[in-house]
């Protein structure tokens, strides 16, 4: 049997919670607009828990970690491994694609110098060079059987190259113009000062039989003046770089630098007409 | 002696197209010097005269615009060489070296006299200098060669095929 409550209790209970309750409001309106500090107690609670909080985080990120760097990352290196190939294969691919993309802009050039030109052209990769340091040939891709004979002009969107010397049926050997073996009969275009232009071992060349009294600076174009019957007239051959009339004699000692950079040159064209002069 | 053709065939072609992309300023690795040297310092008989000649014409096909100019120089220099080789012990390193690049000097000198003598024209001493330091790469570049050439020749067993027939 429930035993019956006294009307004196309740009367107790509800007068000591309606006390707390005054107490706490009490407590909670003086605490506003006041500061915040920890009281007394507040900083013992703080201090003897803070530290098993501490504990509990330190193992609880520990754990987290270890998920994340050991458990979680198994398949990581494997990822890396198969990442880094695939940067290879980008890389790879990124060469060739910038490889093919240099070719097409040179290849452009040479087809838009080769409509420009009214005179039959015919392409041609270079394959080798000269293997000695005192000569300079080389050799292309292209012989008898396209239709190349001996002393034919070969060029390039920049300029002359210079002209074949020996031909085989699929190659043909082509002299530079930077060959001391190499002339060819030229004008200055700024003046029409004529002259010609030999080669030298360093990679220049010499412009021969300049009185010293012609016209000719430092800078000026050298054109290939269409005599000798080689060489299809006004092409670009180079570019004077010195200019002396110090030396005693008739002419002026005289330093051109080609305008095609010779030691990189890949692809050429060969003039497929031969001049009246030449079949002579 | 077909290897040895066969190599200066290999070293023409690396000379042509690889070698030629080095960046050595103007100089270049001319191995086939090389092994004309070593061919006429070692090796003996008709044979490695017959190999020299034809390798001369073989450079000259692809170098310069003179056919025989290679193949009288090297020519000239076995002469030299063997003459050198039979009044001199040339066994230590630094005496071969030394030897290569007195040759070569001479070889690539004799080259650019006779291309100036068939042109013409005049030496410059800009020349005489690249004559001097492509000797020296060269001979600098000798022990490595030899030592290539002395193994294939070990492998192919040329060098004692000769002393058996000499």
């Amino acid at each position: 049997m429930r035993k019956k409550e006294r009307p004196l209790n309740r009367l107790k209970i509800f007068i000591l919670t309606g006390l707390l309750a005054v107490i706490l409001f009490v407590l909670l309106v003086s605490s506003i607009g006041k500061n915040r500090d920890f009281g007394p107690w507040q900083k013992v609670g703080v201090e003897l828990f803070a530290p098993i909080q501490k504990g509990s985080v330190f193992i609880q990120r520990g754990i987290a970690d270890f998920w994340h760097d050991y458990i979680y990352l198994i398949g990581v290196q494997k990822e890396n491994r198969s990442l880094r190939k695939e940067i290879e294969r980008l890389r790879s691919k990124n060469n060739e694609y910038r490889e093919a993309l240099i070719a097409n802009i040179r290849l452009k050039k040479l087809l838009n110098f080769k409509e420009t030109v009214p005179l039959p052209l015919l392409s041609a990769e270079v394959v080798g060079y000269d293997p000695t340091v005192w000569f300079k040939t080389m050799i292309i891709n292209r012989g008898s059987d396209d239709g190349l004979q001996r002393g034919m002009a070969a060029i390039s969107a920049d300029g002359v190259v210079g002209q074949t010397i020996s031909v085989s049926p699929h190659y043909a050997k082509v002299l530079l113009i930077t060959d001391r073996n190499s002339a060819v009969d030229v004008i200055v275009q700024r003046s029409r000062v004529r002259g010609v232009l030999k080669g030298e071992s360093g990679g220049v060349c010499s412009l021969d039989y300049v009185g010293i009294r012609d016209d000719v600076k430092p800078g000026d174009i050298v054109i290939s003046s269409g005599v000798g019957g080689i060489f299809p007239k006004g092409l670009p051959v180079g570019r004077v770089i010195k200019a002396k009339s110090s030396r005693p004699g008739l002419f002026q000692d005289i330093e051109v630098v080609p305008c095609v950079n010779i030691s990189d040159i890949e692809e050429v064209l060969v003039v497929l007409e031969k001049s009246s002069i030449m079949e002579q | 002696m077909f290897f040895l053709f066969l190599l200066g065939c290999v070293l023409l072609i690396l000379e042509t197209t690889l070698f030629y992309h080095l960046p050595l300023w103007k100089l270049k690795i001319d191995g086939l010097l090389l092994l004309i040297i070593y061919v006429s310092l070692y090796l003996n008989g008709i044979q490695s005269g017959l190999l020299i000649f034809s390798l001369g014409i073989l450079v000259d096909t692809f170098a310069g615009s003179a056919l025989g100019m290679h193949v009288l120089v090297y020519a000239l220099l076995f002469l030299l060489v063997k003459v050198i080789s039979r009044n001199l012990v040339i066994k230590n390193i630094y005496y071969q070296m030394a030897t290569i690049f007195s040759v070569s000097f001479l070889a690539n000198l004799g080259l650019l006299v006779l291309d100036l003598v068939f042109m013409d024209g005049v030496i410059r001493w800009y020349q005489i200098g690249m004559v001097f330091l492509q000797s020296l790469l060269t001979s600098l570049l000798s022990p490595i060669f030899f030592i290539c050439y002395d193994y294939f020749d070990r492998l192919f067993g040329l060098r004692e095929a000769h002393e058996v027939s000499r």
